[in-house]
Parts: C-alpha cells; structure tokens; sequence
C-alpha cells in the first residue's frame, strides 16, 4: 500500500471529529473520500498532512510512518496537496506560486523544466506566468493550485474539492485534467462533494460520515447505490 | 527664520527618521510573519547600543562596534526565539506579547547590575566628528549623513534580500500564507527563527547607530519602543515599504515642530497617528485582516 490510515482520531478542541478511521490507497489508484459537509473528509486529508494532528492512529506512507512528522517533512516524502479553497498565494505571480512549490522538491534544479512540463497540462498558465496568481479566474486558480502540486512530480496527490464553485463545463475540465494526471502515473486521493463527477473517475471510494468510515468499495458500485446514496450523502 | 536652518532641520529629521525606520523595519518583519508583538525591541535596541559601549571599550573600533552590535543582538534574538517565543505559537497573539513585554524589564536589569544606572557617552568615531558641507550652503554633522546613507544601503539590501532570493519568497509568501507555504514543504519554524534574528539584528544596529547621537542609558529604549510603535502602526503593520516611509515621516515631524513650536514635539507623532488612523484605519499601507 502507498498510503494507509489505520484507525486515526482527530480532535479539533473537544470536538471529536475523525472517530477512528481507516484506509487505504493503493499506488496508481484514484480513491475517493465521499459525504457530506463536515462528514470529515478535508479533516482527514489535514490529518494526513499533520496540519491537524491526530491524537491516535497511525499513518503510513511508503513503509514508513508519517503520524508524527511535521506538516513540511510529510510533503517533502511526495504527497502533495491541493487544498480547499485553492490557497493561491496573494501578491506572488503564478511563476513565483510555481517555484515555492519546487524550492524543496527533488526538482529544486530543474525550475524551467518542470514548469514547462506542467504547462503542457495547462497551457493558459504558461501565458500568464508573470500575472499575480489571486488574480486569475476561479478555475485558473483551481489550476494552478493543482499545478503547484503537480509541478513536485509527487507520488500521490491529495485534492480536496476541485470543482467547488466552478461552473459545470469547468468541473469536466478538471475531471480529465485528474485522470491525465494518474494515466501518468500519480496516485490520487480526492476529497469531493460532487460525487458524480468524482465517483466516475475513481477506482474505489469511501463513505464518510460523522468522522466515521461507513462503507467503502468499488466506485461505480457505490455511485448505484441508492441506499448509500441516500443515508449518506443526500443534502 | 532662514530658509537654510529650515532645510538643516529637515536633515536632522531624516537622520532621526532613519533610526525609526531601522527599528520599525524589525518589528514590521517580525509582526508581519510571526504575528509576534515584540515589546522586547526597544530593550534589544538598547543593548545593541550597550554592546557598541562595551565594543568600542575594549577595542577602541566604532566600525568594529557597528558591526559587533547587529551580531550580539541578532544572535540574542535568534535565542530568544527558540527558547521563549517558539513554545507560544499557536497560542493567542497576547502570549508572545506578554512573554517580550516582561523579558524588556529583564533585560533593562540586566544592564542595571553590569553598568549602573548612569548615562554613558558615547562619541563618533573620529573620522565622522566634522561637519560636513551640504550643497554649499551650510553645516550638518558628518556622523548623521552617515547614518541617513547606511539606513538606505541597509534598506536596500533587505529589499533584494526580500525581493530576489528564495529566502525572500519564502518570507514573503509566509507573511500572507505561513500554512500553505508549510504545505508546500518549506520548514517555516527555521524561516520565523531566521527573521526574529535578522528583526533582532536591525534593532541592535539601530541602538549603536543611535549611541553617538542620544544618550546610551538601560531605558532608552522605552521611549524609542513607543515611538516606533507609533511609526509601525502608521505604516501599516507588517509593512516595510509603510515603515520606511512612516518613520521619515515621523522623523521629520517631530524635527519640523521642534523648530517652529518645540512643545509640541514630544506628542506630535502621536497626533500623526490619530489622522492618518482617522483616514486610514489600516495604516498608509496596511493590509486589512491581517490579524484575522
């Protein structure tokens, strides 16, 4: 397994929000983490990451266990992160958004390359390289976001929400943007609550709901799932 | 009045302008990344100017004291920030705020015990003692151009270092986004340590520069620390380009009313403060939310 959370609670105060989860992900799998709003799904991506540390559980990646490395020394393992809300960095050009990515990358020496190479994902961003990143549209930030994770070559990237509030064409958009970027053999874990679109580009899902991993298993199999989709993750 | 002593006095307001803008620099830094209130600065200041005592003491070296002093009080920040400040993040902003305002009145003891309470003079390096001409029309103390010119060369190194080194970019991405900068795989704990340092480092450079100028005496960065809060805040806290140019700003206030209604220099600044706050509320160049 790339990455597998076994058993990890999270508390953010006294709230406890991740009552013990598990899972897995598999190296060139695209997994996704489904449910409602404040299901758990961005805390776990957090936990992950150690921005919110876990009091228990485990978390390994490759081999080794990351539970607890600080936030920087788990990205620079090759997880990367795409967070909520896209986090352009404000009064930086999409160049500069680019290079703080790398500055600690294996590709530090390989800044024109890499941007080159993550251009050809997103040809728009290569004209723009010298425009201040927060001043891009919604859906060029959100490319950018996934860009500046991109541009590290990572093992596996943790996307959370990409088609939050982009208009439907753009949602697609992104969604062939994902699966190019694991045919080319980056590993995935998303975080959505378009389900649809996320369930369809997935090859295995779990259902989240009050911090707890309620089901999980074939993607399309639970995107059929009437019940599933009704006791979990109805609005 | 003549037109000269009004021009003469417009110097000695940049010259007091740049010892505020070296001290706002440091604690706009500091504030700016670390949302640390450093209430030990003026303290730091004034130990960068009993370092310069101490320095020129032994050695007999002005030049050697300017550049001891920046090292003794950067290198005393850099200590302070791993054992003191670095345990308070995450916490409330007032911790940190707490912790320095205590740690100034150590420091001002600390001072008391080694030196005493009285004055210490402190003369210009010999080289710097004569007056200058000033565009042929009259006579400014060479030490003070000296410290107008070495604010704007140190001014300009902390610009390419903030605006063409990675160390920059880092510092400047982590002043909008330290979580993100951290989620991007940059160690920002080294990077808030490196700039209470280098903050540390302008206020004891600011002290041993100030030295010659004002007294050196264990409160005189009481006073000082007020005034460039003043400065900061009219700046906009957290930025350097509103530091700067809020400290010339204030620098020359107080220099202009001295000439023309000298009762009122001691509060003019603050009644800067009031309209430019009245105006804007963030500062000349303050960023709203900065602290939400």
């Amino acid at each position: 397994m790339l990455l597998t959370l076994e058993n990890i609670n999270t508390y953010y105060g006294l709230s406890h929000i991740l009552q013990g989860v598990s899972l897995e992900v598999d190296s060139r799998e695209i997994v996704t983490l489904v449910g409602r709003n404040g299901a758990g799904k961005t805390t776990t991506l957090k936990s992950i990451l150690g921005i919110a540390p876990i009091s228990s559980g485990r978390i390994r990646f490759q081999d080794t266990d990351i539970s607890a490395l600080p936030t920087h020394s788990i990205i620079q393992k090759g997880i990367a992160y795409v967070p909520e809300d896209r986090r352009i960095i404000p009064g930086l050009t999409v160049r500069e958004n680019l290079k703080l990515a790398l500055m600690k990358s294996k590709n530090r020496d390989r800044e024109e390359e890499m941007i080159d190479r993550v251009a050809q994902y997103f040809p728009i961003l290569k004209d723009r390289l010298k425009q201040e990143g927060t001043s891009l549209s919604g859906g060029e930030q959100q490319m950018l976001a996934i860009a500046r994770a991109l541009v590290t070559d990572p093992e596996i990237m943790l996307i959370d929400e990409p088609t939050e509030g982009l208009m439907p064409l753009l949602v697609e958009t992104i969604a062939e943007i994902i699966q190019t970027i694991h045919s080319n053999g980056v590993t995935v874990l998303l975080v959505e609550q378009n389900m649809e679109m996320a369930l369809s580009i997935s090859h295995r899902a779990y259902v989240i709901d009050e911090g707890r991993i309620q089901t999980s298993g074939d993607a399309r199999a639970i995107l059929n799932d009437e019940e599933i989709a009704c006791k979990y993750l109805a609005v | 009045m003549e037109w000269t002593a009004i021009v003469m006095q417009l110097f000695t307001g940049l010259s007091l302008g740049m010892l505020y803008v070296l001290l706002a620099l440091g604690l706009s830094i500091i504030f700016g990344l670390l949302t640390v209130v450093n209430f030990a600065h003026g303290a730091m200041y004034m130990w960068g100017a009993y370092a310069g005592v101490a320095t020129v003491a032994i050695t007999g070296n002005f030049w050697l004291a300017l550049l001891v002093a920046p090292l003794v009080v950067g290198g005393y920040g850099l200590l302070v920030e791993r054992t003191l400040i670095r345990p308070l993040y995450g916490r409330d902003i007032n911790y940190p705020l707490l912790l320095t305002f205590g740690l100034q009145f150590i420091m001002i003891e600390i001072i008391r015990i080694f030196w005493g309470t009285s004055d210490y003079p402190f003369q210009a390096p010999e080289a710097l003692s004569m007056p200058l001409e000033i565009f042929g029309i009259f006579y400014f103390p060479a030490y003070r151009v000296f410290v107008i010119g070495l604010t704007v060369v140190i001014c300009f190194v902390l610009w390419f270092f903030l605006e063409r080194t990675n160390l920059g970019l880092i510092i400047k991405a982590g002043t909008r986004d330290s979580l993100m900068v951290k989620a991007l795989g940059i160690d920002m704990g080294r990077i808030w340590w490196l700039v209470f340092g280098i903050g540390s480092a302008l206020a004891g450079i600011a002290g041993v520069l100030a030295a010659p100028i004002r007294s050196v005496f264990p409160e005189m960065g009481l006073a000082m620390l007020v005034e460039c809060f003043v400065v900061v805040v009219v700046g906009g806290m957290g930025s350097l380009k509103g530091a700067i140019l809020s400290g010339i700003i204030m620098g020359e206030a107080i220099a202009i009313t001295t000439l023309f209604y000298p009762q009122m220099a001691d509060i003019v600044i603050f009644l800067v403060m009031a309209v430019v706050l009245l105006i804007r509320p963030s500062g000349l160049f303050g960023r709203a939310g900065l602290l939400e």
